[in-house]
């Protein structure tokens, strides 16, 4: 299990993530939402071990993010970020080379799928193939937790059905899956829990289908009347 | 660590190559002075060699500090700190990967200039006697008795100061990363770091060496003390990013 405890973090005099407090279960798909700043990139790069949280702590079935948390959690940015010299074939290599979990034959039928050649040299796919081939190598490995950021930027509307559904495949009663995302009505299908964020705070968290008989509309509607005001 | 040490040449082999056609290029130089017995073109090629192998000592000195800035400062960082590798680990396939290429590169360099002034002192006999008269000279005036153990401490000595300083550049950043990264004028802050932590390491390094003491005992204990000083500061910046790391 995945617990975020009074979790902040600062740079400066900005707060990026305020008191972030909840617990991600095993066998269950998370929509993490909230418009640009609101924190979701912040608190997942903590639960990647990229940066420290100020205050407040984050662990895993018990233990605290760092090298076995390491092996388990897979994490995919918004960015980039291959090493300019590597192609789509020596980005498989690095992710055999260093996690266990990483499945290389099902990395090569990732890239047939997305059309990506293991030839591409990495820094000169456009962004859509970029962005494909950073779920191919997430995707790819058979970790325990994915922590998804904004998947489905940048590609396109027929890719994107081959993303959900390389999603869906990798889920399981063992795995835990967190997906950030501004495409809410695609997300909304998949979803168990929905975690809304705003200005570096929690502002809703629960499973999915009690949200909306509770607030009577769909993940969606609700999404715009939390960020429609700013 | 060894797949660490593996991606951190993989970085920066380009300049390497570079590094190696250049060498080549002199070298075919010399040789081709050599055979045409032209005593112009092996000097300009001898002493074009020294300055290249200095520069590429610099050149990969820098590369390594470049290429750890770079790896803090963008998004390849996750590259690194995504792995299920500790930062002791990260830091110091990277501080031998350093240590290695200066090295390397150092050893590879003097030993071309080494063999080809071999090669020129048996070939030239006046050479091998003014080399026999600079020595006396240096023995007679100077007190230095100036053998190949001598000048091999010496070499050994310089280049861990060097390397030191890289490893120094390294903790600079590392700092500038970590702890001061929420800190106005960081940049600054960490470059008085580094020339305070240069002085003071002067300072510490000659409490060891006394100026009674032969050369060649100076320069081991400075060897000595530098090897020290590296591991020092990799302790150092591998615990600074294993408690703030932030990429």
């Amino acid at each position: 299990m995945l617990i975020s405890k009074d979790v902040v973090k600062r740079y400066m005099s900005k707060v990026a993530v305020s008191g972030i407090s909840m617990q991600m279960e095993e066998g269950k798909i998370y929509a993490l939402l909230g418009p640009n700043g609101s924190g979701k990139t912040t608190w997942m790069k903590m639960v990647a071990g990229l940066i420290k949280p100020t205050i407040g702590t984050i662990t895993y079935n018990g233990k605290s993010i760092g090298v076995e948390s390491k092996k388990r959690i897979a994490y995919m940015s918004t960015e980039p970020f291959f090493y300019d010299y590597m192609t789509v074939y020596d980005v498989g290599r690095y992710y055999e080379d260093f996690f266990e979990d990483f499945d290389i034959e099902k990395y090569q039928q990732l890239l047939a799928k997305m059309d990506l050649s293991l030839k591409d040299k990495a820094k000169n796919l456009s962004s859509g193939l970029a962005a494909k081939l950073k779920i191919a190598a997430t995707l790819a490995r058979k970790a325990e937790v994915y922590l998804l950021d904004e998947p489905l930027n940048g590609i396109d509307i027929i890719a994107r059905d081959h993303i959900m559904n390389a999603i869906l495949e990798v889920a399981n009663e063992k795995t835990t899956i967190v997906i950030s995302s501004h495409l809410v009505d695609e997300l909304e299908k998949i979803i168990d829990n929905a975690i809304f964020m705003k200005n570096g705070t929690l502002v809703l968290n629960g499973d999915a289908e009690t949200i909306r008989k509770e607030h009577q509309k769909s993940i969606v509607d609700l999404y715009k009347e939390i960020y429609a005001h700013g | 660590m060894l797949k660490l040490i593996k991606y951190e040449l993989r970085k920066q082999w380009f300049s390497k190559l570079f590094i190696l056609i250049v060498m080549g290029i002199l070298e075919l130089t010399f040789l081709f002075g050599l055979l045409r017995e032209d005593t112009e073109a092996l000097g300009i090629s001898m002493g074009i060699m020294v300055l290249v192998a200095f520069t590429a000592i610099m050149f990969v000195s820098f590369e390594c500090i470049m290429t750890y800035s770079k790896d803090l400062k963008t998004k390849q960082s996750y590259m690194l700190f995504l792995t299920p590798n500790s930062t002791y680990k990260i830091v110091g396939a990277k501080v031998i990967t350093s240590v290695a290429q200066i090295g390397f590169t150092a050893v590879f360099m003097a030993s071309i200039i080494f063999i080809n002034m071999t090669i020129v002192v048996l070939r030239y006999q006046n050479i091998e006697e003014m080399i026999k008269t600079i020595q006396i000279t240096m023995k007679n005036v100077m007190g230095l008795d100036v053998d190949y153990g001598l000048i091999l401490i010496g070499l050994i000595s310089f280049l861990l100061e060097w390397i030191s300083k890289v490893i120094m550049g390294i903790l600079a950043i590392t700092l500038s990363a970590t702890f001061l990264s929420n800190t106005k004028g960081k940049g600054i802050v960490s470059l008085i770091i580094f020339f305070t932590l240069n002085y003071m390491v002067g300072r510490i390094g000659k409490l060891f060496m006394l100026e009674s003491m032969p050369l060649f005992d100076l320069f081991m204990i400075d060897a000595i003390f530098m090897a020290f000083v590296i591991a020092a500061f990799y302790l150092a910046t591998a615990w600074m990013l294993d408690k703030k790391v932030s990429v």
